[in-house]
C-alpha cells in the first residue's frame, strides 16, 4: 500500500541519500589516490557541522558564507594533516603495513577531533538554523522539508562541480589519472605526495560541507562521526570504489532502502541497512557498479 | 625433545615477555592482599585491557589482519556473560567458559567473512560490524544494559578467577608466539604467496587466528563484565576498538612485550588521568601519542627502551 | 610428472596453448624461450597459482589442476621465484624452518646450510642478505620441504659470474645428492645447457621443440625463436 506518508518518507530518504553521496564521493576520491579508507572521514563530517555552527553563532555570519568558510578551513586542515603528519613515503602507499599505519593514524586523529569537540561543546548536539523553514507540499499529503530539499539540491550542484573539476581542470584530470594508474601518472610527472594533500583536502572538505549542510536539517553531536563513516563506506561500496559517480547511485539506493526501512521497521533500520551493505561488500567488494578495476 | 626442554626453549626465546607477565601476576596477587579496592579495580581493568590488546596484537602482528572493530568480540564476551548469568541463570563456571566461546564464534565468523578483502576494507568491515553490534545492543537492552544485581560470587573469588583466566590467556599467547605455529604465522604475514608455495595453508591459519583472537578478546570482555557486573552498549563503542590499537602501537607493535608495556601504561593512565583532566583530554592525549609514535618512532616505547639499552657507553 | 595439453588464457592473451611435457625420471630439465613465451605462466600453473582453461598436470597419475597451491606444495612440488621472496623479518635459519620446523637442530639442517654456503649467516635477518645469498636461501628453503620436484624460475638471474658458478654447482649437487626432478626456467642458454639433461623450448605459448641440449643447440628452431622472432 503506497501511502502519501511513504512517499514523503521516500523523498526525504532520497534527499538525505543524495547529501550523503557527497561524503561518500569524498571517501571514494581519497581512496582512489591514497589507496586507504579514510578513518577520519566521520570526524571531518562532524567538524564541518560544528565549524558551521560556530561561524553562525559566534561570528554571526550568514549560512552560505559559513559553509564556504567551513569548507576552506577544512581543506587547509586536511591538506595540512597530510603534509605535516604523514611521512612522504606513506602518502600514497600500496604496502599493507603502510596502509594500516595511515589508517590507524587517521583513527587516532579522529579520536582527537571527536574528544576536542566533546570537550568544547559538551555532549549536546548543535544545529545550524535553516534558512528555509517549513515544508513544501508537492502532492496532496506528500511533504518534504524545505531545508532538506535545498540541501540536497546544493549537494547535487557540488557534485556537478566535482564532475567539471575532474574532467576539465588540469588538477582534476591529474587526480583522475592518478587514481586510474599510479605509475603512469607518476611517469608523466604527477607527484603523488602533492596529489594526496589536495585530494585528501577535497575529500574531507566534502565530508565537512555535508556535515555543515546536514546540520541545518538535523542536529549533530560529537559521536555522530562514527555513525556516518560506515554509511559513507557502504555507499561507496555500493557504487563501486573509485567510481565517483557510483557514489551518487549508491546514495540514492541507500536513501531509498533506509527510508523504506525506517517507515516499516523504525528503530532497526540502520542495522538493517548496515547489514545489507555488509553483505554486498562481501559478495562484490568492488561495488555493484564495478567501477575502476582495483590493482592488488 | 622432552616437554621440559621444549618449555625451556620457549621461555628462552621470549624471556622478556615471560618475566613481564610473571611480574605482573605477582603484583596482581599482592594487590589483592593489600585490600585496597581501588588498586584491585585498577588491576582488573588493566588485565581486561591487556588481554584485549594482546588479542589484537595477535591478529595484527601475526597475520597482518587489521581489525578496527575489536570491540566486537570484547563486547560479545561481556554481554554473553551477563546474559548467561542474569537472564539464563547458568552456573557461573559454565557461563565463564561459554562466554568467550560465544565471542570466538561471533568474532571468528565475522572475521571469516572479511578474510578475502584487502586490508583497508577488512579493517573497515570489522568497524562496521562493531557498529552494528553497538546499535543492536542499544536497541535491544537500552541504555541501562544488563546488570547483575546480586553478587553471585564473592569479591575474592572474582579476583582469583580473573587472575587465572588472564594468566592462561597470556601464557597461551606467549607459547603460540614462540612455537612452530608462530613461525608459520609470521611467514604468512610477510609473504602469503611464498608461504603457500612452501605448503602452508594460509587461509586456514588466517581463520584460525581470527577465532583465537576473538576468543581472547572475549575473555577480556568477560573479565571486564565480571568485575563491573554490568554490560551495556557502550562496550561496543569506538574507543574500545581504538584503545587496544593505541596500546599495541605505543608500546611497540613488533612484540608481545611491547603490547604488555603499552597496555600497562595506558591502562594505569586511564585510571588516573580522567579524574585529573577529564575523559576527553585523556583520549585526546592518547590520540596524539599514537600519531606521534607512528610518525616519529614507529618502534614504540619498546623500541626506545631497546635503543637506550644497546647504546654504547660514553667514553673510551 | 606429466603436463598434458595445458592451455591458459588471460584477457586478450593466450599465454599457453596446448603445452605438453612428459618428465619421467630424475634429472635437470630446462625450459627456455624468449620473454613472454609463457615459461613463468607454466610454472604458475603447475604450482597451483593459476588455473588453466584446458589440460591437466599429473603427478604420479594424480591431477593437480584445481588443487590449492599449498596442497600441491605438500604433494612434493617446490618453487622458487624470479625475484627472491624472502621472509625479510625472519632470520635465515627461521626462513628455512618455516618450510619444515622439524628440522630444527638437526644434522640435515646443518647440511643444507653448508650446501648453500649459509652457515655463517644463519642468524642474520633475511633482509640483510645480499642478492646472491637470497637466491641461495630460496633454494635452501625449497629443498628443506623435501619436495621431489623443484621448479626454479630463473635461478641465475642477476648473478655475477661467481654467483652463477655457485648456483650451478648447487643445482648439480642437489640433483646428484638428493635425486630430484628439477625444472629450470632460464634465459642464460649456455649455462643452462651445461647442466640440463633435457630441454623444452616455448614460444608464444606453444612448445615448439624439445630435446637434449646437444640437439637443441644445433637446431634451427632455436635460432629462429630467439633471433628471428619466429
Amino acid at each position: 500500500m503506497i501511502s502519501a506518508q511513504l512517499i514523503s518518507s521516500l523523498l526525504a530518504g532520497i534527499a538525505y541519500g543524495l547529501t550523503l553521496s557527497l561524503i561518500a564521493a569524498g571517501l571514494s576520491l581519497i581512496y582512489g589516490v591514497m589507496k586507504i579508507v579514510n578513518t577520519s572521514h566521520g570526524a571531518f563530517y562532524i567538524l564541518g557541522g560544528f565549524f558551521c555552527f560556530s561561524f553562525i553563532s559566534f561570528f554571526h555570519l550568514p549560512l552560505f558564507v559559513s559553509i564556504l568558510l567551513t569548507a576552506t578551513v577544512t581543506f587547509v586542515i586536511a591538506a595540512g594533516v597530510v603534509y605535516y603528519v604523514l611521512p612522504a613515503n606513506l602518502r600514497v602507499t600500496v604496502d599493507p603495513d603502510g596502509q594500516n599505519t595511515v589508517m590507524i593514524t587517521f583513527m587516532a586523529l579522529a579520536t582527537i577531533v571527536e574528544y576536542l569537540l566533546l570537550f568544547t561543546f559538551g555532549g549536546s548536539s548543535v544545529a545550524v538554523p535553516s534558512i528555509l523553514p517549513g515544508s513544501i507540499e508537492i502532492f496532496p499529503g506528500v511533504f518534504i522539508v524545505n531545508q532538506l530539499l535545498l540541501v540536497s539540491i546544493v549537494s547535487l550542484f557540488i557534485y556537478l562541480a566535482l564532475y567539471l573539476f575532474l574532467k576539465y581542470t588540469r588538477l582534476g584530470r591529474g587526480i583522475y589519472a592518478f587514481a586510474q594508474n599510479k605509475e603512469l601518472a607518476e611517469a608523466l610527472g604527477l607527484s603523488g605526495g602533492f596529489l594526496a594533500c589536495v585530494t585528501f583536502g577535497i575529500g574531507c572538505t566534502f565530508a565537512s560541507t555535508s556535515g555543515a549542510l546536514l546540520a541545518s536539517v538535523f542536529s549533530i553531536n560529537s559521536s555522530a562521526g562514527w555513525s556516518v563513516l560506515p554509511l559513507a563506506f557502504v555507499i561507496v561500496t555500493l557504487g563501486g570504489i573509485g567510481n565517483i559517480f557510483g557514489s551518487l547511485a549508491g546514495g540514492l539506493i541507500f536513501g531509498i532502502v533506509y527510508s523504506v526501512g525506517l517507515f516499516f521497521i523504525q528503530a532497526y533500520s540502520i542495522v538493517m541497512v548496515l547489514l545489507v551493505m555488509y553483505g554486498i561488500l562481501l559478495i562484490k567488494p568492488t561495488g555493484l557498479l564495478g567501477g575502476l578495476v582495483e590493482r592488488v | 625433545m622432552s616437554v621440559f626442554e621444549e618449555l625451556k626453549q620457549h621461555i628462552e626465546r621470549g624471556k622478556v615477555s615471560f618475566s613481564l607477565i610473571s611480574i605482573l601476576f605477582v603484583l596482581f596477587v599482592i594487590a589483592f592482599f593489600t585490600g585496597f579496592s581501588y588498586l584491585c579495580y585498577t588491576f582488573m581493568y588493566l588485565i581486561s585491557y591487556l588481554v584485549l590488546s594482546a588479542s589484537w596484537y595477535l591478529l595484527y602482528s601475526y597475520s597482518g589482519q587489521l581489525s578496527l572493530g575489536h570491540a566486537l568480540p570484547f563486547g560479545v564476551g561481556a554481554f554473553s556473560l551477563m546474559i548467561f548469568l542474569s537472564r539464563l541463570n547458568f552456573h557461573p563456571i559454565i557461563a565463564l567458559i561459554l562466554a568467550p566461546l560465544v565471542a570466538a564464534a561471533v568474532g571468528g565468523t565475522v572475521g571469516l567473512t572479511t578474510i578475502r578483502l584487502r586490508p583497508a576494507y577488512q579493517g573497515i568491515a570489522l568497524l562496521i560490524a562493531s557498529q552494528v553490534a553497538f546499535w543492536i545492543s542499544l536497541l535491544q537492552v537500552g541504555e541501562e544494559g544488563i546488570s547483575l544485581g546480586v553478587q553471585i560470587l564473592a569479591g575474592g573469588h572474582i579476583y582469583g578467577i580473573i587472575l587465572l583466566i588472564s594468566l592462561i590467556c597470556m601464557l597461551s599467547i606467549f607459547f603460540v608466539e614462540n612455537s612452530k605455529i608462530g613461525l608459520k604465522l609470521k611467514a604468512i604475514k610477510e609473504d602469503g604467496l611464498a608461504s603457500q608455495s612452501l605448503g602452508i595453508n594460509v587461509t586456514y591459519y588466517k581463520i584460525l587466528i581470527f577465532f583465537a583472537s576473538s576468543f581472547f578478546a572475549g575473555l577480556g570482555g568477560t573479565s571486564f563484565a565480571l568485575y563491573t557486573s554490568h554490560a551495556d552498549y557502550t562496550i561496543f563503542s569506538i574507543p574500545n576498538s581504538f584503545l587496544p590499537i593505541a596500546m599495541v602501537v605505543v608500546g611497540g607493535s613488533g612484540e608481545l612485550t611491547g603490547c604488555i608495556l603499552g597496555s600497562v601504561i595506558i591502562s594505569i593512565l586511564m585510571r588516573y588521568l580522567p579524574i585529573k583532566i577529564g575523559l576527553p583530554w585523556t583520549y585526546i592525549i592518547y590520540g596524539f601519542l599514537v600519531v606521534l609514535v607512528l610518525k616519529i618512532y614507529p618502534a614504540g616505547l619498546l623500541g626506545a627502551i631497546k635503543r637506550a639499552l644497546t647504546k654504547k657507553p660514553e667514553g673510551g | 610428472m606429466e603436463v598434458e595439453s595445458v592451455t591458459k588464457k588471460f584477457i586478450g592473451v593466450t599465454a599457453l596453448s596446448k603445452v605438453s611435457m612428459k618428465i619421467k625420471e630424475r634429472g635437470i630439465f630446462g625450459l627456455i624461450g624468449p620473454n613472454g613465451s609463457g615459461k613463468t605462466t607454466l610454472l604458475n600453473v603447475i604450482n597451483g597459482f593459476l588455473r588453466p582453461e584446458e589440460g591437466q598436470v599429473k603427478l604420479k597419475g594424480k591431477n593437480l589442476v584445481g588443487l590449492k597451491p599449498h596442497v600441491i606444495a605438500r604433494m612434493g612440488v617446490g618453487r622458487t621465484f624470479q625475484f627472491p621472496r624472502m621472509f625479510s623479518k625472519l632470520s635465515v635459519e627461521s626462513n628455512i624452518l618455516v618450510s619444515n620446523p622439524a628440522l630444527e637442530g638437526t644434522q640435515k639442517l646443518r647440511e643444507i646450510l653448508e650446501t648453500f654456503d649459509l652457515s655463517k649467516v644463519k642468524d642474520k635477518l633475511a633482509s640483510d642478505l645480499g642478492y646472491g645469498q637470497r637466491k641461495m636461501l630460496e633454494l635452501a628453503r625449497v629443498l628443506a620441504t623435501d619436495a621431489q620436484i623443484l621448479l626454479l624460475d630463473e635461478p641465475l638471474g642477476g648473478l655475477d659470474s661467481k654467483g652463477i658458478e655457485k648456483m650451478l654447482n648447487c643445482i648439480r649437487e642437489i640433483n646428484e645428492q638428493y635425486n630430484k626432478i628439477i625444472v629450470v626456467v632460464e634465459h642464460n642458454l649456455d649455462q643452462l645447457f651445461s647442466i640440463a639433461d633435457y630441454v623444452y623450448v616455448l614460444h608464444g605459448g606453444k612448445k615448439v621443440e624439445e630435446g637434449t641440449p646437444k640437439e637443441i643447440r644445433s637446431s634451427k628452431i632455436l635460432h629462429d625463436v630467439y633471433f628471428r622472432g619466429f
